[in-house]
């Protein structure tokens, strides 16, 4: 009996030890105050996602997009402006909470979120805090437009455009966060693309769409995503449509005994120039 | 944005529609996962923040705008976290510098990039 008090105690204080190391957001412990209406989506300290990377370099694409505004590749803008980073900052996943270890596919902290009121061991937190913290580490893909005439060429109405994001990054992206004794997996999954054609329409596809590939037919539709437009682009700024793509990835998570759920999207957004020029009938039937 | 941020924060609404208005990719996911921290903690805002935001446009070669960049100093004093009907205590108070880039979408100007800083970074 004794015995088992003294490990107990020296369990809890070495618990204890760890919890004053790990210091995650407060917010998520419950009961603790919080960080003011800001305070959740300050980037660095919460478990909001998608701010500590900025996007990709505009116009360095030879495809013709002006770079991602997602949550994935570019350079890193420390954990905010200021500072703000109760950890380290990791290049590839931003402010990363101390004690905690981050690779592709995990990030693990050595204790729970807070301790139970009234002192005790601290518990692991709720399977659903863990799985925001998983979902604050995903990292997914910025999209890069590709189309049929590419975004560069000229487009023609008329004549069906095809619109595709790179199908290899059109795939689940996945993080599990672990504490000891307890561990959630966290899955982004894209299911729709919205594409803002710039002349006013928006046509949303459920995938990736597909590429067009040499030998299909250039005046046939893309059977997935596609769009024809029926003005030149001619009046607009740069003579071009200015067309977006905004990905929702919707978020889902499993963790022990079954548990799971969902949790707010996702998403993740390019924009693309594309010059359309008027599509002058050819008469071929001999006449004037 | 912040306007309607603020508006959907008093009832940590993070499925607002008026959300995607204004916001879109990264930044739409920040503000999104922020309500639904407060929605899940219980904390709804009462108040009002103030902006100073400084716009510098960015222009392809031809002259046409194609980015905006907002550095801004969000005063949110007078914004408070309510929880059970009650201030939370313990709110930090300092100004917090936010940069902020924007890209038209369909001739909308939304927010694609957000970064808040921590309290007295302005």
């Amino acid at each position: 009996m004794l015995t088992r008090l003294i490990r107990g105690a020296v369990v809890a204080a070495v618990a204890v030890a760890l919890l004053a190391l790990v210091q995650l957001p407060a917010q998520a412990g419950g009961g603790q105050g919080s960080g003011g209406p800001l305070g959740s989506v300050q980037c660095g300290q919460s478990y909001t996602p998608g701010c500590t990377v900025t996007a990709g370099t505009p116009g360095s694409s030879g495809t013709g997009s002006t770079g991602g505004t997602g949550t994935g590749a570019g350079t890193l803008a420390a954990a905010g402006p200021g500072g703000g980073c109760a950890g380290t900052v990791s290049k590839a996943f931003g402010c990363v909470p101390a004690g905690c270890a981050i690779t592709v596919q995990t990030v693990a902290c050595p204790v729970g979120v807070a301790g139970p009121p009234g002192g005790g061991a601290p518990a692991p937190p709720p399977p659903g805090v863990l799985a925001q913290l998983a979902v604050r580490y995903l990292r997914l893909p910025d999209p890069v437009i590709r189309s049929s005439p590419a975004p560069g060429a000229l487009q023609l109405t008329e004549l069906p455009t095809w619109m595709w994001v790179a199908p290899a990054a059109w795939r689940p992206e996945s993080k599990t966060a672990q504490v000891p004794g307890e561990s959630v997996t966290a899955t982004a999954t894209p299911v729709s693309a919205s594409w803002q054609m710039g002349d006013g329409k928006t046509v949303t596809c459920h995938g990736s769409g597909t590429p067009y590939a040499k030998g299909d037919n250039p005046a046939s539709s893309s059977p997935t995503c596609g769009y024809t437009y029926t003005r030149s682009s001619a009046g607009q700024p740069q003579a071009a449509y200015h067309v977006t793509v905004t990905i929702t990835w919707d978020i889902t998570w499993t963790g022990p005994g079954g548990a799971g759920g969902a949790l707010p999207p996702l998403f993740t957004a390019a924009a693309a120039p594309m010059r359309v020029a008027e599509s002058q009938a050819v008469n071929t039937a001999g006449g004037a | 944005m912040w306007q309607a941020y603020v508006t959907a924060s008093r009832t940590a609404d993070y499925q607002a529609a008026s959300l995607a208005q204004y916001a879109a990719g990264g930044a739409l996911s920040v503000l999104t996962h922020g309500l639904y921290q407060n929605h899940q903690d219980g904390i709804v805002t009462r108040g009002q923040p103030t902006f100073d935001p400084a716009v510098k446009i960015v222009t392809a070669s031809g002259g046409s705008p194609v980015q905006a960049n907002v550095t801004d100093c969000a005063d949110s004093s007078r914004w408070l976290d309510y929880k059970s009907g009650r201030p939370v205590g313990g709110q930090p108070q300092g100004r917090r510098k936010i940069i902020a880039k924007l890209q038209p979408f369909d001739g909308v100007w939304k927010v694609t990039y957000l970064n808040v800083g921590k309290e007295g970074t302005c």
